[in-house]
């Protein structure tokens, strides 16, 4: 697996104890993990809490950190184990979160619906087809990328990809008329 | 657009901003945590803290900035060379020789040895058949041996990219960077990479990066790293700068009692029929798999069974030659086949018969569609390409 050597140079001057370093990590995946975490867990509240949590224990990792892959899958895999861990615990509120700022207020109006079916939608799938389609959709992992991360044959991924497809298609019908 | 892309694209737009309060707040306690952890090693700063609160260490500093002023030195974690000496090596030697490695950290590194000479390459391989290969880009022409089957083989192209060595890349990625309004260099604290002293600058903007590391004392680069044209990483080491080359290490002779072959390619205008062909090719005799990305250097290295099967040839088999001058024109294809317009490889290690998974995709010239290879090979026309990227 890649590991860029900008993330690999971040990382050794963040285990020097360099600030810098630190906020440049943070600036770079914070968006991406929130997006992750909120897709995983369809709670903004908790997607906050669990980004919060994983950077904060990034930051003590310091000594211990260890990388064999790249930097991003790291933080990925992080998150996706404490939204593993949330599932058990709590049950997703439905949010439909902030429209464009640029549309007019009927664009927004109907945004914030388009956004709310989603999310209602993923909150409806298996949490492991949900799994997959977030790390495929919105971490822009490859599929044997998320099977590597996941522990699960190559096969198994697409195949929960393909159903999760199948069934927002059917729960998102009214999303996809013209 | 099919139902299934409109979920994805559904998908793929849906998500949260971060709320501009959290991100402060989440970046301040992760900050604070850090500060108060124990660092494996004390930052320079705090060294220097340190060093100026000891009385003894104190008065052995103040020594040693003294000296340091007197003989022009810098000292501690101050860099004594800029950018622009660091630089200048690297844009304007006439002929550079260098070791270098692709994907280093990756699982299956390459390395070569290049020398560049003008309009001159010579590149050697540590593995794989050839060991060496001449490359004249003034005539477009590329040359090497074949020892096991006592052949020379020089292969003319129409349309070779004129950047093939690595230094030329990372000359070009300078010269570019430079050139843009985002342009930024960072100067690293002075660190031991590779077992040696050495002054870092990061030049970057936001799509590219580069990272030289030179002697501290002389500014003469020892170490590049970057993203190569196909977006390996590759590291550059060894430099020897304006070397005196001999003309003999140019010359492109063919040993006594060797068959000469002489081949034509024109890389501009291919079939998409012709590429697909190559990646199969490539896959079939790659255990199945798609390489991590689509250059000559990744690629040179072939397979299992390529590889038996060429190293059991007798001296004059020219059935096994042949194999390896269809294995070289299809990774050259592979490699050139950007298609009139932009194009991107994303098949690294998917397997060959996956008709989910897209390997590579390029827009035709003045199309606003997309052509999109899948790893079954099947062929997909898509309005948007956001989804692939």
């Amino acid at each position: 697996m890649d590991l860029s050597f900008r993330d690999k140079q971040l990382i050794k001057q963040f285990k020097r104890g360099q600030n810098e370093a630190l906020a440049v990590i943070y600036d770079r995946y914070v968006g991406l993990l929130l997006k992750v975490a909120d897709g995983l867990t369809n709670n903004p509240d908790t997607a906050e809490d669990i980004v919060h949590d994983v950077f904060v224990k990034f930051a003590q990792s310091a000594e211990t950190l260890k990388l064999q892959g790249s930097l991003k899958a790291y933080l990925i895999t992080c998150v996706t184990n404490r939204a593993r861990d949330r599932w058990r615990k709590l049950t997703p509120a439905i949010e439909p979160g902030e429209a464009s700022t640029n549309a007019g207020p009927q664009q927004k109006a109907m945004q914030r619906e388009t956004r709310h079916r989603i999310h209602q939608a993923l909150a409806k799938l298996p949490d492991q087809q949900r799994e997959v389609i977030i790390l495929r959709l919105q971490a822009n992992m490859k599929f044997h990328e998320i099977a590597r991360m996941l522990s699960v044959s190559i096969n198994t991924v697409q195949s929960r990809y393909r159903y999760g497809i199948e069934k927002l298609k059917h729960l998102l019908n009214g999303e996809l008329k013209p | 657009m099919k139902p299934e892309e409109k979920i994805e694209k559904l998908v793929c737009e849906h998500g949260i901003s971060p709320r501009p309060e959290w991100l402060e707040q989440t970046k301040t306690d992760m900050l604070k945590t850090f500060q108060q952890a124990e660092p494996a090693t004390q930052p320079a700063g705090s060294q220097w803290r340190m060093i100026m609160k000891n009385k003894t260490t104190r008065a052995t500093a103040a020594a040693v900035i003294i000296a340091a002023v007197l003989i022009g030195m810098s000292f501690f974690n101050t860099n004594a060379v800029v950018w622009a000496d660091v630089i200048k090596p690297v844009l304007e030697a006439i002929s550079v020789e260098y070791d270098a490695v692709i994907d280093e950290s990756g699982e299956n590194p390459q390395r070569i040895h290049e020398v560049v000479a003008g309009t001159y390459i010579k590149r050697t391989y540590t593995e794989g058949p050839v060991n060496e290969v001449l490359i004249d880009t003034n005539k477009e022409m590329l040359f090497f041996l074949v020892p096991e089957a006592k052949t020379a083989v020089s292969i003319y192209f129409k349309n070779l990219p004129k950047k093939l060595n690595l230094i030329g890349q990372a000359r070009d990625m300078i010269l570019e960077l430079q050139n843009t309004p985002d342009f930024q260099v960072q100067t690293l604290d002075t660190d031991t990479i590779d077992g040696q002293p050495a002054a870092g600058f990061l030049a970057n903007h936001p799509q590219k990066e580069l990272l030289i590391w030179a002697n501290p004392k002389t500014a003469i680069p020892f170490r590049i790293d970057f993203k190569s044209d196909i977006a390996a990483d590759v590291t550059c080491r060894n430099f020897k700068f304006d070397s005196e080359i001999p003309q003999s290490t140019m010359e492109m002779k063919i040993p006594a009692g060797y068959v000469h072959q002489q081949h034509t390619i024109d890389l501009a205008g291919l079939p998409e029929a012709e590429l697909i062909k190559a990646l199969r090719f490539y896959a079939k005799f790659n255990n199945g798999l798609f390489p991590k990305d689509i250059s000559v250097l990744h690629c040179i290295q072939p397979g299992e069974d390529i590889q038996r099967r060429i190293t059991t040839l007798t001296p004059h088999d020219q059935k096994a030659l042949r194999l390896l001058m269809q294995m070289t024109r299809q990774l050259l294809l592979l490699q050139y086949y950007q298609g009139p317009g932009q194009w991107h490889w994303i098949g690294a290690d998917v397997e060959l018969g996956d008709a989910q998974t897209p390997i590579y995709w390029y827009q035709p010239v003045n199309a606003s569609t997309y052509r999109v290879i899948y790893g079954d090979l099947h062929v997909e026309q898509i309005d948007n390409i956001n989804l692939l990227k």
